[in-house]
């Protein structure tokens, strides 16, 4: 704020609504890519939770974790998923929980990198399926390649977590020091 | 827009963000406030999908296999691969592939199995068992299809073969979700009244071999269906593929002669 009517009272107008429009679009931007992020992880979190069978199949699928692991993941990541997109559609301290998803991403893509590597038949279990597939009916390039787009996402909010209907922005219209400094965009 | 008004508007807007801080009593509220509504959603997503989790559970399954009632009684004897019971001259042969694991195996052994066992018990047929392991990634953990296809072997060796088939196919496990244990396997047939060996045999497995009957089984049927495909259910009759066991003409017919 404080930059924006020093600038005005230069008498720079243009420069200034200009400033504010990109603003106020990159805001709004932010929000669409907040969303669909947040509907990712809802959807893929609601598939897993509604089916608990399935979701084991798909965890022990990339013969990754011991035994007695494979039923406690099972269970904790779509809940994790959940709670991601929920924190997403709300807003809330966008740039901890880009960086929280994204992270999860990048696990979840190692974990498809090294069944490929490995040359295990598994289906990626992303959006619900999961576990083993025929040799050949594999899609690994397409999982990494739809995985890596979401990771894109995560780091939009992530460079700038500043969107448009959120919890944040809300916190910020009425304090100046918000979250911290979490909900800002720099500068 | 005049430098006055410019600085009356900015005095205005100032103005105004005094009485929503003073309303609010600053942003500090605003925090405690999106603070508890984000718990109390997180906490209503994550307690609805725990509910759900745990309503969707398949049904647990019983401590202890419960054992089917005994049926007609017919003679078994295991020959190679094949758990061979009924009359081996009757001049009708059924043989039927099955997957412990495969519930169109259960639902055809309901529909088939009494007028099977009751024409095996009056030697009219000589009735085939092939206990082939092709579901073994569907069961948690995995293995049960050939688990429970060598316990079978044991169990025709310990004379408890019928009913130690019918229990598994009555009780069966539902596909991905918990099967049942070596451990419940032996209790199972040592209810049915198998000796001490029996215990021991489905300790031991027999993997390679279930595996290997799979396989013979395959090429075996794929060899003789246009389509090349194996699965379970298969039934032959005196030989030839039953294309749709499921149509029980093919029992009406078989049963018809003799």
């Amino acid at each position: 704020m404080a930059r924006l009517s020093y600038t005005a009272q230069r008498g720079d107008y243009y420069s200034a609504w200009v400033f504010r429009l990109s603003r106020s679009v990159l805001d709004a931007l932010g929000a669409v890519v907040r969303l669909g992020l947040a509907a990712v992880f809802l959807v893929s979190g609601a598939i897993k939770v509604l089916d608990p069978a399935q979701t084991r199949v798909a965890v022990g699928g990339y013969e990754l974790l011991p035994a007695d692991l494979v039923g406690p993941v099972a269970t904790g990541l779509p809940l994790v998923e959940l709670a991601v997109g929920t924190l997403l559609v709300l807003g809330a301290t966008t740039r901890w929980v880009a960086l929280a998803a994204g992270v999860l991403l990048l696990m979840l893509m190692a974990a498809v990198a090294q069944a490929w590597a490995r040359g295990l038949s598994i289906d990626c279990g992303c959006f619900g399926g999961g576990g083993a597939v025929a040799t050949g009916d594999t899609r690994y390039p397409q999982e990494l390649a739809r995985d890596a787009g979401f990771v894109l996402l995560a780091v939009w909010l992530l460079m700038r977590p500043r969107t448009a209907l959120s919890i944040d922005s809300w916190i910020r219209a009425g304090s100046r020091s918000g979250w911290g400094r979490a909900g800002h965009p720099a500068g | 827009m005049s430098g006055v008004e410019q600085a009356e508007d900015k005095r205005k807007q100032q103005a105004t963000e005094v009485i929503a801080a003073a309303r609010d009593g600053g942003g500090g509220n605003r925090m405690v406030i999106a603070g508890v509504a984000i718990i109390v959603v997180l906490a209503v997503v994550i307690g609805i999908a725990i509910f759900g989790q745990h309503r969707n559970k398949p049904a647990d399954l019983p401590k202890a296999i419960p054992a089917a009632a005994a049926g007609p009684a017919y003679p078994v004897s295991l020959q190679g691969d094949a758990i061979v019971t009924g009359n081996p001259q009757a001049p009708v042969t059924v043989d039927i592939y099955e997957d412990f694991l495969c519930p169109h195996c259960a639902r055809l052994e309901q529909m088939v199995h009494p007028r099977l066992a009751q024409a095996a018990a009056d030697g009219k047929i000589k009735l085939v068992y092939h206990p082939v392991s092709i579901l073994d990634r569907k069961s948690v953990p995995e293995g049960y299809s050939t688990m429970a296809a060598g316990a079978a072997y044991c169990a025709a060796n310990a004379g408890v073969f019928p009913r130690f088939h019918d229990s598994l196919f009555a009780a069966q496990p539902a596909e991905e979700a918990p099967a049942y244990t070596v451990a419940q396997l032996q209790q199972l047939g040592t209810t049915l009244g198998a000796g001490p060996d029996f215990a021991k045999c489905v300790q031991a497995g027999a993997g390679q071999r279930v595996s290997t009957a799979t396989d013979n089984a395959d090429k075996y049927i794929s060899g003789l269906r246009a389509d090349h495909e194996f699965g379970t259910p298969s039934v032959l009759l005196n030989g030839a593929v039953v294309l749709n066991p499921f149509n029980t003409q093919w029992l009406d017919k078989a049963l018809a002669g003799v």
